[in-house]
């Protein structure tokens, strides 16, 4: 009897070696929550972060957001480099305008892409039918932004050039007023505006796409010596965007409902735009080739002093995607 | 729990454990050949992504109409990959990688026909040239791009299918080990178990053994008992079992019987046949037969002959016993050797007759001279009356005689009673010394009948009443002396021979002899075969009386009248 009652308490030793999941977490909550600002958007493509801030996953993470909320990624990114956030959520383009000011920011990583986010919508009572019949016609545009590129983009697809258009030059939150109000032919943004004007607009509006010459991406970013000197912040917030990932591929009626009500969308237009957009946090060789896409575009287009390419792999911090999720992480150095 | 329990237990939970082990490790084993083939799949796959992409390339070097050729061949071979994807993955994460390679890959061949159409359209551009190169340049980006993605997915879906396959072989590995794992638990505890079962039965053997071990030296013990009961008590038993006609038999029963008890119990014929005094075998198969037929109790006092020739009597008594529906089943009974008793039995009735007789002779040899008395009494008193005084003296003294007669027989008779009833206290006899003292007293009556008594040397030394002995030796020397008749050189041998086990005195004579149909009349009462002989014939019967009181017997030999005879007897030595 001595002999089988050792045998059991060797295989509850040997079962007890394996420490619970549950003990970490709760080891974890209990140090003191670190405060960061983030810039990021209302748009669709900060779906992660809306997530993120919604689930908690920031303070399980132990970091207490602050939000600075804007109405696109442009002005996220002015405001880390304003020094008033420590991290900001933008397009690539306007990340690709300050590199190449000079500015030290770095990728963080991707948390979206799209090539059916951007696109231009048009009154058909401007005699706009057809994408050829933008010709001409007053374009509405974004400057330093991803509107901007995709304009000039679709305008070549069209055998076009912006000299063939009057473009006007607006943030995005007038244009739904401008071309509501015929100060605009078209205006060339994204979403939610997008499908918000193109709903207002009814039957008197049109859209034009060209998924094939423009891929959008949507980045996490900060600035270089910020990373270098918190990379387990880096982490952390890496951490929370992931379990945001998790959770937007697992709930997505209950994400939509997140975004919905966090961008103070209606929860329909969150809906029909959710396929447009892949949520995943990666960095990956896609953001290099667009960003070195546009800069020739900026370069040949004289919006921008510089005339060399920038090596945009520095502009990349890779370490924190690595630790955190080494499989997300599909560049090599 | 008891031990057998627990084993019982163990085993069960340890079968079933193996069962759904094996089974696992049978489900692993299909589900491994299966993401094997999920894992070449993917790899087909990613050989088809980069040849296209080789194929891509060279296009964009050369412009060769032959090699856009191959890559829309290419592209359909990708198509027909994912196709067979789709139906062999199951997993969601692939599917959607796969869904996304589709997309991807519809995408860069829309792309890539638009880069052809746009290289085609340079060749005779005009003015517009700059802006087809533009979009040369777009288009070219869009699709690295989406090839980036492809290459991505395709490491992704290879990825998975290798962590699959790898997966598998951990789980598998994990689930042998379990089993192995298993297997030694249940080992180990079977051996605990088995030990402990084993220790128990051990135990419990011994003390059975040791229980048994008193039962059979109780049981030897109770059997010695009734052997020597048995014995003691001259008894045997026995079974006779009806539908064999077969008998089981006691040790003491063998012992009756003369026969060696290692030996097998003889069946109801063999006994019959061998072991029944041929007088008493129809007398006990008869008796036999219908306490059988009537179900009741056999008994019958039987003669049996054993081995030996010596024959014995036995008293059988044997109890039916029947089965529940009231058949008879056999017998149980005893044998009691009997064979003393009946010997007593003989005796007495040898003694009543001897009694008779002795009373008859009595009365008739007492009668004679009391007639003598009465006839010589009237006579006298017929002789006074007439005064004849002289007869009437010679009358008185006839009448004399005859109550000297009867003084002598009674004296005789109350030596004989005295020699059956009182003994000396009996001690060791030096025969030669007795006998000599015999013959010192004889020697006038030697000497004067002119008799050669000779005495052998070294007689043994004998256990009893030395007056009584002397007086039997005295009177079979007398008697011999007696009844020398007409012997010219009578000679008397006293000596010793030796019978089996048996030392037989003797006295012996050459003198008239006995005719052998006299031999148990010489040793009668008041019996003589020579009437005119002296002596009142109490002589022999005393003798007989004597040597029976001491245990032995006496008997007398000679091959007829005229050749000597005899007399022989034994003691205890």
């Amino acid at each position: 009897m001595r002999k089988i009652t050792l045998v059991l308490l060797l295989i509850a030793a040997l079962s007890g070696c394996n420490k619970s999941p549950s003990q970490d977490a709760g080891q974890r909550s209990t140090t003191p929550l670190q405060k960061i600002t983030f810039a990021y958007t209302v748009q669709p493509q900060g779906t992660l972060v809306h997530v993120a801030v919604a689930k908690g996953y920031f303070i399980e993470e132990g970091l207490d957001i602050q939000s600075s909320i804007h109405t696109f990624g442009k002005a996220a990114l002015q405001t880390l480099l304003d020094q008033k956030a420590d991290f900001a959520v933008v397009a690539e383009t306007p990340f690709m305008f300050n590199v190449l000011k000079g500015e030290k920011i770095c990728v963080i990583a991707n948390i979206e892409a799209s090539n059916m986010n951007n696109a231009i919508v048009a009154r058909k009572d401007e005699d706009i039918s057809a994408a050829g019949d933008l010709k001409g016609k007053r374009i509405g545009f974004t400057p330093g932004t991803t509107s901007e590129f995709f304009l000039d983009s679709i305008l070549t697809s069209l055998g076009l050039t912006r000299q063939a258009i009057k473009p006007v030059a607006m943030k995005p939150e007038e244009m739904q007023d401008a071309i509501i109000g015929k100060k605009v032919d078209a205006v060339c943004t994204w979403n939610f505006p997008l499908t918000q004007i193109k709903r207002q607009l009814g039957v008197d509006g049109v859209l034009f796409y060209d998924p094939e010459i423009y891929t959008e991406t949507f980045n996490i970013v900060s600035k270089q010596d910020f990373v270098q000197q918190n990379p387990e912040t880096v982490k952390r917030l890496l951490r929370a965007m992931i379990k945001a990932e998790n959770f937007v591929a697992q709930h997505p009626d209950e994400a939509q409902s997140i975004v919905s009500k966090t961008t103070k969308t209606d929860q329909d237009i969150v809906r029909e735009v959710w396929n447009a957009f892949a949520y995943r946090v990666v960095l990956d060789r896609r953001i290099i080739i667009t960003l070195e896409d546009e800069t020739r575009w900026a370069i040949k287009n004289k919006l921008t002093d510089r005339t060399v390419m920038p090596d945009y792999l520095t502009y990349i911090y890779l370490d924190g995607l690595r630790a955190v999720k080494p499989e997300a992480v599909k560049i090599g150095r | 729990m008891r031990v057998p329990t627990k084993l019982k237990s163990i085993s069960y939970i340890l079968v079933t454990a193996i069962i759904l082990l094996l089974s696992t490790i049978f489900w692993l084993l299909i589900i491994s050949r299966s993401a094997n083939s999920d894992l070449k799949l993917a790899d087909e796959i990613q050989a088809n992504f980069l040849e296209r992409t080789s194929l891509r390339d060279r296009y964009f070097l050369y412009h060769e109409e032959f090699i856009r050729i191959q890559w829309e061949k290419s592209k359909q071979l990708s198509d027909s990959l994912l196709r067979q994807a789709r139906l062999q993955l199951r997993d969601k994460k692939s599917l959607e990688n796969i869904d996304a390679l589709v997309r991807n890959i519809d995408d860069t061949a829309a792309i890539f026909n638009r880069i052809v159409a746009n290289s085609n359209a340079l060749k005779s551009a005009g003015g517009n040239r700059e802006i087809l190169e533009e979009l040369d340049k777009r288009l070219s980006s869009q699709l690295l791009l989406k090839a980036t993605l492809i290459r991505d997915t395709t490491f992704l879906l290879k990825n998975s299918a290798l962590k699959s396959v790898q997966q598998r072989y951990r789980q598998l590995t994990v689930t042998i080990l379990l089993l192995a794992f298993s297997l030694s638990i249940g080992i180990i505890l079977w051996n605990i178990l088995l030990k402990q079962q084993v220790q128990s039965k051990t135990i419990h053997l011994e003390n059975e053994m040791a229980e048994r071990k008193l039962v059979n030296e109780e049981l030897k013990k109770m059997k010695n008992m009734l052997s020597d009961g048995e014995m003691i008590s001259h008894m045997g038993t026995f079974e006779y079992v009806a539908d064999t006609r077969t008998t089981f038999w006691s040790e003491g029963e063998y012992c009756i019987y003369g026969l060696d008890p290692e030996g097998t119990s003889p069946t109801y014929n063999d006994m019959l046949a061998k072991c029944i005094h041929p007088d008493d075998v129809a007398l006990l198969h008869q008796t036999f037969t219908v306490a059988i037929q009537s179900g009741s109790v056999y008994e019958l006092e039987h003669r049996i002959v054993r081995p030996d020739g010596s024959v014995r009597w036995v008293l059988d008594r044997a109890k039916p016993y029947f089965d529940q529906n009231s058949k008879l089943v056999g017998y149980i009974g005893s044998t009691l050797d009997i064979t003393e008793s009946k010997r007593i039995e003989q005796e007495l009735q040898a003694k009543n007759t001897e009694m008779e007789r002795f009373a008859y002779t009595v009365s008739h040899d007492l009668k004679s001279p009391l007639i003598t008395i009465q006839s010589y009494a009237g006579m006298i008193n017929k002789d006074l009356e007439k005064g004849k005084y002289e007869r009437a003296q010679d009358d008185m003294k006839r009448i004399e005689g005859a109550a000297d007669k009867m003084t002598s027989l009674l004296n005789d008779l109350l030596e004989l009673s005295r020699a059956g009833r009182q003994m000396g206290e009996p001690s060791l006899i030096d025969m030669n010394r007795l006998i000599g003292d015999v013959l010192v007293q004889l020697t006038g009556v030697i000497e004067q009948s002119l008799v050669e008594v000779v005495l052998q040397p070294d007689l043994p030394t004998v256990l009893g009443d030395q007056k009584r002995i002397a007086q039997v030796v005295q009177n079979l020397i007398e008697n011999a002396i007696k009844y020398r008749g007409d012997q010219a050189a009578p000679r008397i041998e006293i000596g010793t021979r030796q019978e089996g086990t048996e030392c037989v005195f003797f006295v012996s004579d050459n003198c008239k002899g006995i005719d052998p149909r006299h031999f148990e009349k010489v040793f009668g009462l008041f019996n003589k075969l020579d009437a005119k002989s002296e002596g009142t014939g109490v002589g022999l019967a005393l003798v007989k009386r004597i040597i029976e009181v001491h245990g032995g017997r006496v008997w007398v030999e000679s091959d007829g009248e005229g050749m000597g005879s005899c007399f022989c007897f034994t003691m205890e030595l």
